[in-house]
């Protein structure tokens, strides 16, 4: 389990450090990789720009993805992922303080695997953290890697 | 038909006639004549018969005088006056015929010298007629025998050649009356057929005149306008026509009894005898009159009269044309277009008018003159694109929307039309083309309406809810913006607190937790605050569905998803089965999440905890309910309930954030219902709703 690499995009430092103390909390202790913006995400994806010469073999088990991102925002990654070969299966769970019908909608739309919403109560937050883990971490089969042609 | 007759035909029947008559007399005149003659020429031819037999009786007289003398018995002399006798009468009988007279010179001459010889003879003197010489008697006698018989044969000659010409004449008589009979047959053959023909002629003109009569008598008889004779010395009705039987009344004998003054109101008798009397000679078309129907009934009838003999009587034949009812019909027309022309000249609100089928104003009402300015006498008559803006005239528009109206039997129109005075206003059009029974295109009519202010009261309405889209979207950006920025802070807030409380759990007393357990539950709070606030505002904002929708079913749900937060908690729910609503399902079922969610907090306390959901007759009419035995509020303040923001508890009493009811409230406006609630303290809330 520990190989597994998790993918956080999440703007917000405060969210990103009371996630990662969920998860360690919670005793998931995976690599989590956190992309602070959109196009930081599709560069880890992908091997650009900042992640340039990354082994792109190695893909995320899980990305958590916040939806209001600078940049390129959350549904333009998953946009640009469900269009590539190589991202296109990888589960991804919006992660966003957001209960907007719409946006739920377009998530699904775009190919979101699961849509959570951050609650405020951050105990209630520590347990959806929990059991967003243990399924998609051990529970959850993802699809086997793209071949490279 | 012979010829003779066949040229006469120019002539009359008159001049025929008298031609053949004439033709006939004289011929028979002619024939008289001849008649006449023949009979005068044979009476002559009879004479000279009888003269011819006397000049030869004479002559055999004279030849035995002679013979008698010759043989001398007595001698010429004693029958010498015997001889000169007989002589001197056939020279009479002859006296007319010169050959015969001559004859006789002869005979007489040889007579004397005979007679000188012989007296010579006796005497013995020498005869002195040299003629005679010497000859005897007897030779002399030879000589006048000769004579004599020529004489008779000249006679019987004459006699002879008068028998032929008697004869002749006779067989020319009869040839003369044979063809005059004959053709005195023919003519009268020639005047029987003239006067047949003339004759056939005239019963066959008889027999028209006849039928003519008849067919005269059956069209006054069958005349679909009562008509009848009256004498005009007596004013007795002499004949009745079967209309007129049929209209007024009266039998056929008890009209043949009555004088025309009987069939007219009392009051009038004097003017109508007036009329008869003014002109009995002439047509006249008078009316109206007044005739009274045997059943005293009143009519108004127009009268035509005319003189008429009938049999032998003076008379006047009078039709008697029933205009009542056409008066009545009139006046019902009068009144009929007084009303028309009443409704259409005072309607004020819309221009109504009549145009020609060439599009020429023909009507006009006071609402045309309010809207487009023109009065009726300056306006009718015109054409009607006066109406119509300059650039509409050059793209043909009048002209193509009697077209339209043509083909389709309407046109309608909104737009722009200019008044009398230049000002343009709004128009909503319609024309409709008018057609008689027969399909005709007969003219157009024309409504118009000056929509001016409500077309501005539209564009209003466009700018409003346009400006309505505006904050709406503007509302949503809001909400949206909301519901992910305010969160985020109060996220940070509380994880960071629980951070604290774990991390420095030692290095903190009581109070100090405590603090910052509040700080937690005041974040809470407000994520709360902020959840239902966006409730809120989505109720206020979005579109709302009108479905039907199982309230039962929608209500059993949301107990269900409650009773999985607490399930430890045990609260009895009654749900009315098979309630139905008509609404938004969405919205419907946050105000059940509401209410029963505020039955079952305000339950929390109350050992056996009981939530009914259903419907009642509330004063007649049909609410939704829910009802608790929970905390109850107090009556007094209903009216604060359903405000935002209004709690009638405190925070530490029941959580809540005020702002549910008012969420609820909002809902149920917008569906066009009612909510109220009923409660008292400690005994439980009622809260009802009508959709």
């Amino acid at each position: 389990m520990e190989d597994k690499v998790i993918l956080l995009v999440e703007d917000n430092p405060d969210d990103e450090a009371l996630t990662l103390r969920a998860l360690k909390k919670n005793n998931i202790s995976n690599e989590v990789v956190v992309a602070h913006d959109g196009s930081e995400a599709l560069d880890y994806l992908f091997g650009e720009g900042m992640y340039a010469g990354r082994d792109t073999q190695i893909v995320p088990q899980v990305i958590l993805l916040d939806l209001k991102l600078p940049k390129v925002d959350g549904f333009d990654v998953l946009r640009k992922m469900r269009a590539d070969e190589r991202t296109k299966r990888l589960p991804v769970v919006i992660l966003t303080s957001s209960n907007e019908e719409q946006d739920r909608i377009s998530g699904y739309d775009l190919g979101a695997n699961s849509y959570v919403r951050k609650p405020v109560e951050f105990g209630s937050f520590l347990e959806a953290v929990k059991q967003l883990g243990l399924y998609w971490l051990l529970l959850n089969q993802t699809a086997p890697p793209a071949r490279r042609t | 038909m012979s010829l003779s007759v066949k040229f006469m035909r120019p002539l009359n029947f008159k001049g025929q006639l008298t031609l053949v008559f004439g033709a006939a007399v004289l011929l028979l005149v002619c024939l008289g004549a001849f008649s006449y003659r023949r009979i005068v020429q044979e009476d002559a031819d009879q004479d000279w018969v009888e003269h011819t037999h006397l000049v030869l009786e004479g002559l055999d007289a004279v030849q035995l005088d002679v013979t008698t003398q010759r043989t001398g018995e007595h001698g010429y002399g004693a029958g010498e006056t015997h001889l000169r006798d007989d002589l001197a009468k056939v020279r009479l009988l002859t006296s007319d015929n010169p050959k015969q007279q001559r004859a006789m010179d002869q005979i007489e001459a040889i007579i004397a010298g005979t007679t000188t010889n012989q007296k010579h003879t006796m005497q013995g003197s020498t005869p002195r007629n040299p003629m005679v010489g010497d000859a005897s008697v007897g030779d002399t006698s030879d000589g006048i025998d000769t004579l004599l018989q020529g004489m008779r044969q000249e006679e019987q000659g004459l006699l002879a050649h008068r028998l032929e010409s008697a004869r002749i004449g006779s067989r020319r008589m009869k040839a003369l009356l044979g063809v005059g009979g004959a053709l005195a047959i023919v003519l009268l053959f020639v005047a029987g057929v003239v006067v047949e023909s003339e004759m056939r002629k005239r019963s066959r003109t008889e027999a028209e005149l006849r039928t003519a009569e008849e067919r005269y008598h059956r069209l006054f008889d069958s005349n679909p306008i009562p008509a009848w004779v009256y004498d005009l010395q007596s004013l007795a009705i002499l004949d009745i026509n079967a209309e007129a039987i049929a209209q007024y009344g009266y039998s056929r004998e008890e009209f043949l009894e009555l004088k025309i003054t009987q069939i007219r109101p009392p009051e009038d008798i004097s003017a109508v005898l007036e009329s008869t009397m003014k002109a009995p000679d002439a047509r006249q078309s008078s009316g109206p009159w007044r005739h009274i129907k045997k059943s005293g009934e009143i009519i108004d009838v127009e009268i035509k009269s005319y003189p008429l003999v009938f049999g032998d009587k003076q008379a006047r034949l009078v039709a008697a044309l029933d205009i009542t009812k056409r008066n009545r019909a009139q006046e019902e027309l009068r009144k009929s277009e007084e009303r028309f022309r009443l409704l259409v000249s005072n309607v004020k609100d819309y221009a109504i008018l009549m145009l020609d089928p060439d599009g020429h104003v023909a009507s006009w009402n006071d609402g045309a003159e309010r809207i487009k300015g023109y009065k009726a006498a300056e306006i009718v008559g015109q054409h009607f694109s006066r109406f119509y803006l300059e650039e509409d005239l050059r793209g043909g528009k009048p002209a193509w929307e009697l077209d339209v109206a043509t083909r389709e039997g309407r046109f309608e129109d909104e737009g722009w039309r200019v008044r009398k005075d230049g000002s343009r206003f709004w128009a909503n059009v319609v024309i409709t083309a008018l057609r008689d029974e027969a399909g005709q295109l007969r003219g157009f009519g024309k409504v118009t309406r000056d929509i001016t202010e409500r077309k501005r009261a539209e564009e209003e309405l466009r700018l409003r809810n346009a400006q309505l889209d505006a904050a709406n979207k503007e509302l949503e950006t809001f909400s949206y913006s909301v519901s992910h920025d305010l969160r985020a802070p109060l996220r940070s807030i509380d994880g960071f607190s629980q951070a604290l409380l774990e991390d420095c759990a030692d290095k903190l007393d009581v109070g100090e937790k405590s603090n910052l357990d509040r700080i937690r539950a005041a974040a809470r709070r407000m994520g709360l605050l902020i959840d239902d606030l966006l409730n809120l505002a989505r109720v206020a904002r979005s579109e709302m569905r009108r479905e039907r929708v199982d309230i039962s079913d929608l209500a059993r749900v949301v107990v269900a998803d409650l009773k999985k937060t607490q399930p430890e908690r045990r609260v009895e729910f009654r749900i009315e089965g098979g309630m139905e609503a008509t609404g938004d399902p969405q919205l419907l079922r946050l105000v059940y999440e509401n209410l029963i969610g505020n039955a079952w907090k305000f339950t929390s306390k109350r050992e056996f905890a009981q939530v009914e959901i259903g419907r009642s007759h509330e004063n007649g009419t049909r609410a939704y309910f829910v009802r608790d035995n929970g905390a109850g509020f107090d009556q007094a303040y209903a009216g604060k309930l359903f405000g935002a923001f209004q709690r009638l508890h405190g925070m530490t009493e029941f959580p809540g954030t005020g702002v549910g009811l008012a969420t609820v409230q909002r809902i149920i406006h917008r569906h066009g219902g009612k909510i109220w609630a009923e409660g008292a303290v400690d005994q439980g809330a009622s809260f009802y709703f009508t959709l």
